[in-house]
């Protein structure tokens, strides 16, 4: 970095909006991902739009490489920050800016945390329905940035169908002003492709989303099976039986034994092979037209209990236990690499149990707890990074997954992004033409390539888009 | 007219036949071509590419009157014929089907599987899938279904270049690259020709029920409504004649007449509504209204005593002024090509028009479909 452009960065952000101590760096080298680690030359945390527009404006003007990072707890790299780059971090920018009851939306600072966001709002009867289980960490601003799911967007849609307007600061510092709410969009819909571009696009600030009023009747059972192909048969039944409860969810023995051992113990049963949790929402009739025939369905294959939660105490358990889990996968190693793959859900027993026989094979311990109603899988393998061989291994078997996957007619990730993770996968699932058209259109946004640079698309397509279409 | 003739021959070669359309009503009709195959689009693509022509994209042509008049243009190039059905999982709830298969047959082809299609749009055999996806229509559903771009998995899309790119996929959660088949939605054509859409279906509801109110005044009608979001009013429609269902869900579909759309926040609804409907009898114009304040939407058909275009130009823009302060939109369908010379059909240039223009033109450099028919001209 040039002299002096720490100094002016100082004087845009204030003394604390700067942070260029190599030791308290290191605390941004990396985000759930810990595989990759990078520690950038500098991190700024503006407050507001205007302080982020004007760090913006001197880091176009001295090229300099800017990566996003809200809470750092993506899991694909995405936040990991660029050689020599900056971060720009939105921890300072924490204010619900706007509740709008009447018209059920917020606008909030993109530093929100996902579930302030819902804490805030919640008096109104009103909730905000996207619930990754990283929740009580993960920005709302990140959450636009990967397209986000959770366990509840099996009903209400991932991140994208909640946002409805943004303030995203571009490239070159320059602001653009997308906040009001409308039902459909004024020309193209920018607001749409932003969500998801993995701050490849232009740091979203400021974020209108939508609210979802309360349902009058949660209800919650666990159905408890012993064999994890009897659980995904029973997803893959009532999907087909157009069963539309508001979240599906599996968890294996081995994540029910972390969970039970951990601080987030829900009652889960030990002697389960899998569990799976089922939610419903709606009026009592709704709720009931949708449970009884679950209930029925995960009978049929062979569950051996059904368990309603009675109260809202043990509801909110046996979430605590699923939000927790990832977590609590670190009682069984230092490790946990998160893989996020989509299958159609016609075929999950036959992916989830590749995904086990392709763990076993190079003798790693395999969990799964995924969002089954989705066809959202997430096949964890616990590992200790300082063991070369073992980190080898991961890295082949999550390579192994995703072929099986998209070999199957699935996808590279669901919910946690391309990041640095599998930008090199890409071409399994793209072909040059597709990767062309991203190519162009990211151009549009960021000409210079500085933002979140080297992620995402893979490397070969970008160099090719240089030679073909930007002349010097 | 020779080298019109030359190029109807060469589209012909590509396309088999060629008729002639206007793209809008009140404009010179440009040769139609309807491509058997999605290779033969490609190839007619091509075509324009290589020959710097413009071409407008169009499934059965419901939505033209929604845009602009065009600027140069030299053929029109319909999705009509490409009405295959790619693949139909009804067990994982998803199709995927060429973009010029009727909304009606899509329906069809959903209902044998046991799902509903959203958006449930008026005329559905006269639509497309691809033209709506396209034009981003709504239907009465949008109440409880959300927008049609929140049902799109993803799409292939032929570019400007000949390419057929491909975003999204087919499985009902994906964030795997860019998201651009949200950048296609709503655009109308003038970014490419959508060619396949794969969409996210719906259980069948297994009940339907409609209530219908009769209110003394529109006024009263309007008030009613409000105060009920699942509510739809309906002023000046025939009802009696039709079936009640096929009467709620009509929009005046296929009327010549001008029609004004307005949208907003559903808690600005009710004095729009008023602000409109004042200028309108005030100005002593007939009309009639579709209202629907759950997704805050109204539309109305302006029949006769408009006046000339200047005339209803000028009322256009005195009502977006008097809207502008609460964020509502108007936008003019079907409105003579008069009217719109000072006048965009969509409103107000749409905040970041200059990247919307380097996104079409990055995507799109010769300006194969960019022929100003979008909102801002784009
Ligand atoms: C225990 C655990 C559980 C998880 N569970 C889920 C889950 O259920 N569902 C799910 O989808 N994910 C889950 N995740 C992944 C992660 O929490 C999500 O991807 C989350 O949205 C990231 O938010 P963040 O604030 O940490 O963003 P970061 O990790 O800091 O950033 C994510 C990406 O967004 C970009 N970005 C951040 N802020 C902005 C901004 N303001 N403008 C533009 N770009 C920005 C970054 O550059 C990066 O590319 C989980 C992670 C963990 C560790």
């Amino acid at each position: 970095m040039r002299a002096g452009v720490l100094e002016e960065l100082r004087a845009a952000l204030g003394p604390a909006g700067v942070i260029a101590d190599p030791t308290r760096l290191l605390a941004y080298e990396c985000d759930g991902l810990a595989l990759l680690r990078q520690k950038p030359a500098v991190v700024l945390l503006p407050r507001n739009t205007e302080e982020c527009a004007r760090a913006m404006r001197i880091l176009h003007r001295e090229k300099i490489p800017v990566v996003g990072r809200g809470a750092g707890t993506g899991l694909s790299g995405g936040a990991t920050p660029v050689d020599g780059g900056a971060l720009v971090g939105f921890a300072r920018m924490r204010d619900v800016l706007e509740v709008n009851v009447a018209d059920r939306y917020a606008r909030v600072q993109a530093g929100v945390v996902n579930v302030d966001l819902t804490l805030a709002v919640e008096k109104h009867g009103l909730f905000y329905a996207p619930d990754p289980s990283s929740q009580a960490a993960c920005t709302i601003g990140g959450n636009v940035g990967e397209n986000s799911g959770g366990p509840h967007c099996f009903k209400h849609g991932a991140t994208t169908r909640h946002i409805l307007g943004l303030v995203i600061v571009r490239d070159d510092g320059s602001v653009l002003d997308l906040a009001l709410p409308r039902p459909d969009p004024d020309g193209f819909d920018l607001v749409g492709l932003f969500v998801g571009s993995e701050g490849m696009f232009g740091l979203a600030t400021e974020v209108t989303v939508r609210l979802v009023p309360t349902p009058p009747v949660t209800e919650t059972f666990l159905a408890i099976f012993t064999d994890l192909d009897a659980a995904c048969d029973a997803v893959s039944d009532s999907i087909a039986a157009h069963l539309e409860p508001s979240a599906l969810e599996i968890l294996d023995r081995l994540t029910i034994e972390a969970v039970e051992d951990s601080v987030f113990a829900a009652g889960y049963p030990r002697e389960a092979e899998a569990v799976l949790l089922v939610e419903a929402e709606g009026t009592e009739v709704e709720v009931e037209a949708t449970l009884a025939p679950m209930k029925a369905i995960a009978l049929r294959r062979g569950a051996i209990d059904v368990r309603r939660a009675r109260s809202a105490a043990e509801r909110k358990k046996l979430w605590a236990g699923r939000k927790g889990a990832f977590g609590a996968m670190g009682r069984i190693a230092p490790d946990l690499y998160v893989a996020d793959v989509v299958v159609p859900r016609t075929k999950l027993r036959e992916l989830v149990a590749q995904s086990t026989r392709i763990a076993r094979e190079r003798r790693l311990k395999l969990a799964n707890v995924f969002h089954a109603g989705d066809g959202n899988l997430h096949p964890n393998i616990s590992y200790d990074r300082r063991d070369k061989d073992e980190v080898r291994r991961v890295l082949e078997a999550s390579d192994e997954i995703m072929k099986v996957v998209v070999a199957a007619g699935g996808s590279l990730t669901g919910e946690h992004g391309v990041g640095l993770e599998k930008q090199e996968f890409m071409s399994l699932v793209f072909e040059e033409r597709d990767l062309h058209a991203m190519c162009r259109v990211r151009e549009a946004w960021d000409p210079a390539h500085l933002l979140n640079p080297g992620k995402l698309i893979p490397v070969h397509a970008c160099r090719e888009m240089r030679g073909t279409e930007r002349p010097k | 007219m020779s080298a019109l003739d030359t190029l109807g021959q060469r589209l012909e070669r590509l396309a088999g036949e060629v008729e002639l359309a206007r793209p809008r009503f009140d404009v010179e009709p440009l040769p139609l071509v309807a491509p058997p195959t999605v290779e033969a689009a490609v190839e007619l693509v091509k075509l324009a590419a290589a020959d710097k022509l413009r071409v407008i994209p169009l499934g059965l042509g419901s939505k033209l009157g929604w845009c602009g008049t065009p600027g140069h243009a030299d053929f029109v190039l319909s999705t009509r014929r490409l009405e295959r059905v790619v693949s139909h999982v009804p067990d994982d709830g998803t199709i995927t089907v060429e973009a010029g298969l009727s909304m009606a047959r899509l329906a069809a082809k959903c209902r044998s599987g046991g799902h509903f299609l959203t958006p449930d749009v008026p005329a559905p055999a006269r639509r497309t899938i691809g033209g709506v996806v396209a034009a981003g229509e709504s239907g009465l559903d949008r109440l409880r279904y959300g927008p049609v771009r929140h049902h799109v998995l993803g799409t292939r899309t032929l570019l400007a270049d000949g390419s057929l790119a491909r975003s999204g996929g087919q499985l009902v959660k994906n964030v795997t690259g860019f998201d651009l088949h949200r950048l296609y939605c709503g655009s109308h054509g003038t970014l490419g020709v959508i060619v396949e859409v794969s969409l996210r279906l719906h259980p069948e509801p297994e009940r339907e029920a409609w209530l219908t109110v009769e209110a003394s005044s529109l006024a009263d009608a309007l008030q009613l409504t409000c105060a009920w979001p699942g509510a739809r009013t309906i002023d000046g429609l025939a009802a009696r004649e039709e079936a009640e269902r096929a009467s709620v869900r009509q929009r005046f579909d296929g009327s010549p007449h001008p029609k004004l759309h307005v949208a907003c926040l559903p808690s600005k609804l009710e004095n729009a509504a008023k602000i409109v409907l004042e200028a309108l009898a005030n100005a002593r114009i007939e009309h009639g209204v579709a209202l629907q304040p759950g997704i805050a939407e109204m539309l109305v058909e302006l029949r006769s005593n408009v006046g000339d275009a200047q005339a209803l130009s000028r009322l256009a823009g005195v009502l977006r002024n008097a809207l502008a302060r609460d964020n509502v939109s108007l936008a003019m369908r079907d409105a003579p090509r008069g009217a719109l010379v000072e006048l965009d059909p969509f409103g107000a240039p749409p905040a970041g028009l200059e990247l919307m223009r380097t996104i079409q033109r990055n995507l799109d450099p010769d300006g194969v479909f960019s022929t100003g028919r979008f909102a801002g001209g784009l």
